[in-house]
């Protein structure tokens, strides 16, 4: 006799191994616990802000207050003065206009890019090096000439920032290039696929999960260096309105415009945050959303 | 008796046309040859277990077979064809189900995916993509997506991706390596049922003695360096196999045997009882 086998099924009909229900995209399982997960977190992200919040008083009234620095409660006050005036959303506005013109100008020009150098070996190795001398000059250092050039202008901050953006765009671009696993071209080539089929549903696919890194790390630079061109070059905008506070010594409205920009940065990440869940939940990173 | 024969014209099969031929196949990355001089015949509707150690060569084998790889010398026919890139008709299954389905598409979308670029109809790619999955078993998980499956069912889905474009022979990599035993079992009788109904020709690359017996028409034994076919099986067990009847019949046990001696030495040694006597 031959030795028992070991791992014997039951029969060759047996159905599908149990387990691993198809429970879809937005399925919930158990909506109240679910809920009350939800309402502990926010809970802490509130006692969070409180604490800072506290922090923040005890120290405008000890060591801040000779710097100037508002209580968070003067600081409202002021805020709900200049919330009221236009010229508080012109500053907003324009800052925006130019974060989000240059951004979009970054991902024209640094996708493309990117995926292109990324495609092709020989290119990757002849423009590494300009790549990462580029990226390594920070945007202000090339103010002086931007500014000489153009002057107080958008053109100075948009040139700013896409010096300084367009960067991760083009790196993570690159990297993205590159994701296509061996085993999934493979698939692509033995089903005979054509290229648009690829392009559409494999190699844009499978490139997302890097291009939404540039994207966001972009982002938040775009706004960054945006306010910091204003502040230094004197383009209007939110930098512009902080540096004439900063000038006259109004401490309250330069706080202000702080906490404006702040506040921008914080909506602009949860808005990526949010288009990011949008285009890859089906990434590792994103599933536990969907569960 | 089985007999082992190196034989080109070692093919079975009641029809006899050749499907899919290596003539002279030999393939070498840089100075390393890899396996040579490659004779053998799949017959229409053969099922095939190419069985070697690890390292032999038969993933390369397998990619040369379906045109994934050139290969250094000789050719692949299939349907009286020289093989350049992957041919119609031929379908393949990779082992590492989990990097070869898209995680971004649905279980349908995945196994309708070849359909699309095909140019085949929307209509059409449904019934073709669910006929396949049912026969496969997974009719009820065409809007799940695969990472939400368990790993059986991930390869049976890339396994129905391959039936989906109907092809006349399909060649799977070693594709139940990475599942657990009961899994595995349920998978080989999940393809030996497959091939029953639909009639395809079917080769499948294994490391594993059993599964090649267990599966196989005939059994192509692939060792040495440079692999040749040290030889060709023919597993004339009853139909259709059943895991624990078939692996009981004593018939089996010599089979693996044979297999097993043929993978250790390529040439069988002439007195082979006086070896473990020791």
């Amino acid at each position: 006799m031959p030795e028992s086998v070991t791992t014997s099924p039951a029969g060759a009909g047996t159905p599908a191994p149990a387990g691993a229900a198809p429970s879809r995209r937005r399925a919930r399982s158990s909506r109240s616990s679910r809920q009350r997960e939800l309402l502990a977190s926010v809970g802490l992200k509130i006692a969070a802000i409180g604490a800072a919040l506290l922090l923040w008083h005890w120290f405008a009234l000890n060591r801040g207050r000779a710097a100037g620095v508002p209580t968070p409660a003067r600081l409202v006050e002021t805020a709900a003065d200049m919330v009221a005036t236009s010229s508080y959303w012109e500053a907003v506005g324009s800052t925006l206009v130019s974060a989000v013109i240059g951004f979009g100008l970054s991902v024209l020009i640094g996708v493309p890019l990117g995926l292109l150098i990324g495609t092709f070996k020989p290119m990757e190795r002849s423009t590494t090096f300009v790549i990462d001398f580029g990226r390594t000059i920070p945007g202000v250092a090339i103010l002086p000439v931007v500014l000489l050039l153009y002057g107080s202008t958008r053109t100075m901050v948009l040139i700013l920032v896409m010096f300084s953006a367009l960067w991760p765009i083009l790196v993570q671009s690159m990297y993205a290039a590159q994701q296509l696993s061996p085993q999934v071209r493979q698939v692509a080539k033995s089903y005979r696929m054509d290229f648009r089929t690829r392009v559409r549903f494999i190699y844009v696919p499978s490139a997302m999960p890097f291009i939404m890194t540039g994207l966001r790390i972009a982002a938040t630079i775009s706004l960054l260096i945006t306010i910091s061109s204003e502040f230094l070059g004197g383009a209007d905008g939110i930098g512009q309105r902080l540096f004439n506070s900063l000038s006259i010594n109004d401490n309250d409205r330069m706080f202000v415009w702080v906490v404006t920009a702040a506040l921008l940065g914080v909506l602009l990440n949860m808005l990526l945050g949010a288009a990011q869940r949008r285009v890859l939940w089906w990434h590792p990173s994103q599933r536990e959303n969907n569960r | 008796m089985t007999t082992a024969t190196a034989n080109a014209e070692g093919v079975k099969g009641a029809s006899g046309t050749p499907v899919i031929q290596a003539k002279g196949l030999g393939h070498a990355y840089g100075e390393r040859q890899i396996f040579e001089n490659l004779e053998f015949s799949v017959a229409q509707g053969e099922f095939v277990c190419i069985v070697g150690p690890s390292g032999v060569g038969k993933t390369t084998l397998l990619q040369s077979l379906t045109g994934l790889l050139q290969p250094s010398n000789g050719a692949v026919v299939f349907e009286g064809k020289t093989v350049k890139s992957p041919p119609e008709g031929l379908a393949i299954v990779f082992q590492d189900y989990s990097r070869s389905l898209m995680p971004w598409l649905s279980v349908l979308d995945n196994v309708a995916l070849p359909l699309r670029s095909a140019g085949v109809k929307k209509a059409e790619r449904l019934r073709l993509s669910t006929e396949a999955l049912t026969e496969v078993g997974l009719k009820d998980f065409t809007a799940a997506y695969p990472w939400q499956l368990s790993g059986g069912m991930q390869q049976r889905v890339a396994i129905a991706r391959a039936l989906a474009s109907q092809p006349r022979a399909i060649v799977m990599d070693e594709p139940f390596a990475s599942v657990d035993a009961q899994t595995r079992s349920d998978l080989e009788d999940l393809v030996l049922r497959v091939r029953d109904h639909l009639g395809i020709t079917v080769m499948l690359v294994t490391h594993d003695i059993d599964e090649a017996v267990y599966l196989a028409d005939t059994v192509l034994v692939l060792s040495g360096r440079p692999a040749t076919v040290t030889a060709l099986i023919d597993v004339d067990l009853p139909v259709p196999r059943e895991q624990l009847a078939t692996k009981a019949l004593p018939k089996f046990a010599e089979l693996r045997t044979e297999v097993y001696r043929l993978i250790k030495a390529p040439v069988p040694p002439a007195e082979p009882a006086t070896a473990p006597s020791a």
